[in-house]
């Protein structure tokens, strides 16, 4: 099974001294922590695009860190297991458009 | 040689520059290297435990934020030991990062509370205001030597 990545989007969290308890957690479950990487340009806009002035940096950081988290997420199944019918696969299809273009877009 | 304090705490061209002027920068990263070179703490990435938090009690309210409590316990010992400081406000993020805004606003007062000498700057724009920058900061730090042997004779 591969490991699944989770991305965290937090403000401050290594300086809570919990950081190291959130990773455990995820191991717990198979799971790796990740933190998207982003350029420095997307963080310059991301105010702009989510039309949210924000004064700390982490948190203007945590903005374009969801969208680039966001990009490599297949989106949720309608169904947990089992057959994925075709009109399942159709609606998952354009559940991930639609999540593409608002995002390609500026979201919100 | 005077502790200077550095706003951003994490600048690393205020760094140098204080150190060119021959004295000595108060930076968080002399604070996160204790941390991650000590052995027998295991708290990843900056080794900061769930004591930190407590020790910026000092500072801040049980209510306030874990994440500000626990950088506050970071820069207690800068803090502490500030004997000038300098502050550069508006800058860029590849400048210096203090990552938290109300942090940056609590560590400001606490600097002026004390009553030390402070340069405040703005961030420099263009080529004249960097030159600017450079000479008023090597004014304030020559003039602290000046303070300071005065007060030795």
């Amino acid at each position: 099974m591969s490991e699944i990545e989770v991305a965290q989007i937090s403000c401050g969290s290594e300086y809570t001294g919990i950081q190291g308890e959130v990773e455990s957690a995820a191991e717990q479950v198979g799971a790796k922590i990740i933190f998207p990487d982003i350029d420095l340009e997307e963080v310059e806009a991301a105010e702009a695009k989510f039309g949210l002035r924000v004064t700390s940096p982490d948190l203007k950081l945590c903005l374009p860190a969801q969208s680039q988290s966001l990009r490599g997420i297949p989106p949720l199944m309608p169904f947990s297991s089992g057959h994925v019918s075709g009109a399942q696969r159709a609606r998952s299809s354009e559940t991930r458009s639609a999540g593409t273009s608002m995002i390609n877009q500026g979201f919100p | 040689m005077a502790n200077i304090f550095i706003y951003p705490s994490n600048s690393l061209i205020l760094y140098d520059l204080v150190e060119r002027f021959d004295h000595a920068p108060l930076a968080v990263m002399q604070e996160i290297k204790k941390r991650v070179t000590t052995a027998g703490i295991d708290s990843p990435p900056l080794n900061i435990t769930p004591e930190d938090p407590k020790i910026g009690l000092k500072y801040a309210a049980v209510e306030v934020p874990a994440g500000v409590r626990g950088r506050m316990s970071l820069l207690d010992p800068l803090i502490e030991a500030a004997e000038a400081a300098i502050f550069v406000e508006d800058a860029p993020i590849g400048f210096g990062c203090m990552g938290c805004q109300r942090t940056s606003e609590l560590v400001g007062f606490l600097i002026r509370a004390k009553r030390i000498p402070i340069l405040e700057l703005t961030y420099p724009t263009s080529d004249d205001a960097a030159e600017n920058f450079v000479y008023r900061i090597s004014e304030f730090l020559n003039g602290l030597g000046d303070s300071k042997e005065a007060k030795n004779e």
